[in-house]
Parts: structure tokens; sequence; C-alpha cells
């Protein structure tokens, strides 16, 4: 019974902390202007997490040690140290975007200016690191992140024309929308469901839990069925904005108008739910993206790491987080829109993509230190597929947003 | 493991020659042909002032908060102000295009403004219609800068 709770609960926080505000907004923006025609890309993207997300499990049980450890000793210090400077301003950017995030949705509880709610954010995530302990912290925020299901419940009480929806799954741009831009946001979403932090927190948080072996078949129960939710969830939001807005010409530019199907669908009483979700999902991704920071750095620099320690016996790690939190409140102060560093973060995301998912792919092909768990041949086949997939996306990313002015 | 790493890097080089031809591919046939700013700024507003009706429609339906529709009503505001700070820098753009867009951003920014400083808790049905007008408006001149 105890494991079969053990399970639930994995499962349910892996739907609920899945959604970031990456995924909100950039699936938002999209079923907003390309209704479910880049559903696709979505059903990828979570295949692709799927597969990476599993393979940096394992590695983390077989082995007892996190991503960054394993990258270095792998690549070498020199490659490791690019791959480091990469991923860590990546998770420091995406850590920017929680942050707004977290304020933004407040903002749409309170009408107060999210400027306002940036150091609040700022400081209650630094609050909960220091005080809270990881399991809790995981498990409450993927929880009351599961009213983002309100999405989903919106979607179908807004009655969606089944036949509508797949014609446009089936076409590959609106008339109004140039292939620059349909591709653009392609590598978004993208980027949005495959972000490098998931793999980071993921691997690391199995050391922390002290995962072993015997704990593979749960990992990936949690991963094979909490993280396609959390995709269908994904689809919904698109779906939301493709039923509502795109009929009204409405091209999604702020988290406000992300919640207007919500209202439209299921009133006041959904809509306060799915803000709920919001806070709960971005802060959530923002405790996520914080320890993040501080877990490539520490792994990296052989520092002594983990949530599990003491903040006084993990005092660079603990200082590595708070440095990267003022770092993304004095960019926030700044006045520069939270959206917009949300989906200069996806893009970016994108970008750094092969450098997390190369080494996570070499070492479990690798029988020194994986043993009989090495990857066997079909999930080698598919995970390097993925990954010339994220090599095209990558190099890919950043002259599509030249040449759409970030999707405009 | 020195030879497993070279033959790690001739992989590593030999996929991101791949990648670079795909992309160029993809990137090749993605030729843009985009609005001009007038039009852009046109779009943009419209987008921000449909939301706006959206959530003022909902409001008065019972549908929505005041806190979101004043978010949304803020929004648009910043929205359809930076459209036209846009467009004021705009360069090689044919001056008649410009006041088009002008005047119909302007009229929808008077009315957004007066929106959101006067507060969506006290929104009432004439400022729907009002909103819908300059929504009507930008429609207008949107018709007019694509012909």
């Amino acid at each position: 019974m105890k494991r079969l709770f053990a399970v639930a609960l994995g499962i349910l926080t892996a739907i609920g902390g899945f959604l970031d505000i990456g995924d909100i907004v950039t699936n938002a923006v999209v079923g907003s202007r390309f209704g479910w025609s880049l559903a696709w890309v979505v059903v990828l993207g979570v295949a692709g997490i799927c597969v990476f997300a599993h393979m940096s499990g394992k590695v983390a049980a077989v082995s007892g040690r996190a991503t960054f450890e394993i990258i270095r000793e792998r690549l070498g210090p020199r490659l490791a140290m690019a791959n480091l400077s990469a991923s860590f301003l990546i998770n420091l950017l995406t850590l920017t975007a929680e942050v707004g995030g977290i304020a933004l949705a407040l903002q749409l509880a309170s009408s107060v200016d999210y400027l306002l709610w940036v150091p609040v954010a700022a400081v209650a995530v630094w609050i909960v690191i220091w005080r809270v302990g990881f399991d809790v912290m995981e498990n409450v925020a993927g929880l009351v992140g599961l009213l983002l299901v309100g999405f989903a419940v919106a979607f179908f009480l807004l009655g969606p024309h089944w036949s509508d929806l797949g014609r446009q799954l089936l076409q590959q741009a609106p008339a109004a929308e140039s292939p620059a831009t349909y591709w653009f946001y392609a590598v978004g979403l993208f980027g949005a469901a495959l972000t490098p932090y998931e793999v980071f927190f993921f691997s690391s948080g199995a050391v922390e839990e002290g995962w072993t072996t015997s704990d593979l078949a749960q990992s990936r129960v949690n991963v094979l069925v909490g993280f396609p939710l959390g995709g269908f969830l994904s689809l919904a939001i698109a779906g939301c904005a493709a039923l509502v807005l795109l009929p009204l010409g409405l091209d999604v530019t702020s988290l406000g108008q992300v919640v207007l199907p919500v209202a439209q669908a299921g009133g006041r009483l959904l809509l306060v739910a799915i803000i709920i979700g919001i806070v709960a999902a971005t802060f959530g991704a923002a405790l996520e993206t914080t320890l993040s920071a501080g877990y490539t750095l520490a792994q990296f620099f052989g520092w002594t790491w983990g949530k599990f320690r003491a903040p006084s016996q993990a005092a660079r790690f603990h200082t590595t987080m708070i440095v990267c939190l003022v770092t993304g409140l004095a960019v926030l102060s700044t006045g520069v829109d939270p959206v917009t560093v949300t989906e200069v973060s996806v893009v970016f995301s994108a970008v750094a993509l092969p450098l997390t998912y190369l080494p996570i792919l070499m070492v479990a092909n690798d029988p020194d230190y994986m043993g009989e768990h090495v990857n066997g041949r079909a999930l080698n086949a598919v995970g390097q597929a993925y990954f010339a997939l994220i090599l095209v996306a990558s190099v890919a990313a950043i002259p599509l947003m030249v040449v759409t002015g970030v999707g405009r | 493991m020195r030879q497993e790493r070279a033959g790690d890097g001739g992989r590593m080089r030999a996929a991101w020659v791949c990648a670079v031809v795909l992309a160029s591919l993809l990137l090749g046939g993605c030729s843009t042909g985009g609005p001009d700013a007038a039009l852009r700024a046109v779009r943009d507003s419209r987008s921000a002032t449909v939301g706006a009706a959206l959530a003022g429609r909902l409001l008065r339906e019972g549908l929505s908060t005041s806190q979101v529709t004043q978010v949304v009503l803020d929004d648009a505001v910043d929205s359809v102000a930076g459209a036209g700070t846009e467009l004021a820098s705009a360069a090689d753009v044919n001056p008649s295009r410009v006041m088009t867009a002008r005047i119909a951003l302007t009229d929808a920014l008077a009315v957004l403004d007066r929106l959101s400083d006067h507060g969506a808790g006290r929104f009432t049905a004439p400022d729907l219609d009002a909103l819908d007008a300059a929504v009507a408006e930008l429609d207008r001149a949107e018709r007019e800068l694509s012909r």
C-alpha cells in the first residue's frame, strides 16, 4: 500500500511539476496563433524528455552521482567548463523567468503591479529552499500545481470541434503566419518541453533522495506516466487558446490573456483554481531552477552540496543559490517584461540542449559507468535520433529568432 | 579512454555538420516578407484591445474577476503605447500609412487609458461598447493598410 501511494504521489507530482512558465506561455502563444498545428512538437518534446529523464535518473541511481559530476569526468575539464558556462547561464535565465512568472500570477490574483511581487517571490523561494525539506518542497509544489488540470477541464467545457482541431493538426501554418514564425515556435515549444534544468533537477533529486537501482521501476513509471499527462496539459493550454483566442485574432502577449479562455469556460471558480495552479507551478519551477543553479556549480567544482545537508555544511552551494536569486531579482527589477524573458529563455534552452543531453547519452551508453543497466539498442537508437533533432533545433534557434524578431 | 574521447569528438563534429546543413535548409525555406511597421502596430494594438474587450465582457457576465480584468486592461495600455512608440521610430514607412495607423492607435489608447484609470471594478456596458468601437476602428485601419 505504501509503495502504491509512493508511485501515485510520484506520478501526481510529475504531472503537477511538468509545467512551468515557459510551457504555459509558449503553449498559449502557439495556440492563439497556430491553433493545434504545432501539437506534434509537444508530443515530440514530451517523448524526448521521457527518454532523457529516464536515462538521467538511471545514471544517477546506478552511479549514485549527479549529471555534472559525471560530465566533468567524462568530457574533461575544458569541454565540461564550456558546458557548465552555457548550462548555468540558461538556467539563470530560466530562473529569472520563473520568478517573474510567480510575480505575474500574483499580479493576476491581486492586480498589484508585478514589480512589487518580484522581491516577495524571490524571498519566498529562498526561505523555502533554506527551511523546507526536499520531499515536502517537491510534493507540495507538484500537488498544488495539479490545479492546472483546470486547463483540461476548460478545454472540454469549451466544447472543442474535433474536426476543426484535427484539420489544424494536419495544416502546416495559418495563412497569416510565415514559415519562419512557424518553425521559430516549433523550436520554442521543443525547448520548453526539454528545458535543461529538468534534467539537472531530476538527476540531482535522485541523489538527494538516495535512489538506488531498486527505485528504477518507480522512476520509470513517474516519467512515462507523469510527463505525458503533463504534456496533455500543455496541449489543453494550446487548445483553450485555439478555441477562444485564435478566432478573435488575439495573439497572446501576457499571462492575463492566457487565463481568459478558462474564465469563459468555467467562470470565477476555475479561474481562481488556475491562478493558484500557475503560482504553484512557477513557484515549483523557481525552486527547481534555483536548486539546479547550486547543483551544477557545486557538482562541477566538487563542493559539498544537497538539501539533505544543513546549510552550514554546504555553504557555497547555498551561497550560489542566493546569488542567482539576487541576480534574477536585479534583472526583473529593470522592468524587462517577464513574458519576453520567458520567450527568450525557451529559445536559448533549445540552443543549449545538446550540451545537456549529449553527456547523458554518452554515460548511459557507457558500460564502465552503467554495468548491466547500460542502454539497450532500442533506447540507444531513440536517444540518438532525439539527439539529432536536438542538434537541428539548437542550430536553427538563434537564426530563427533573428529572422522573425522573436516570433513577431 | 583517450581513443574513446577522440571517437566522441569525431561523432560530435559529424553531428554538428549534419545539424548545420539541416538547419540551413530549414532557414532557406523560411523566406520572410513580414508586414511593415504601420500594419504591425495596428495588428498588435488590435490584438491587445480585443483582449481587453474579452476581459471586460467576461467581467460583465460574472465569469471573471476585476483583478484579472484590471491586469488585462493595464497590459493592453502598455501594448498599444509600445506599438505607438515603435511606429514613431520606424523608418522607411509611407507617411500616409503611418497617419492611418496613428489615428486608430490614438483612439484605442484613449479608450484603454480611460478604462484602466477608471478601474475594472467600475466597468460598465458603455465601456464595453467603447472597446468594441475601438476594435472596429482598428479593424478598419488594418483592412486599409492591408490593401
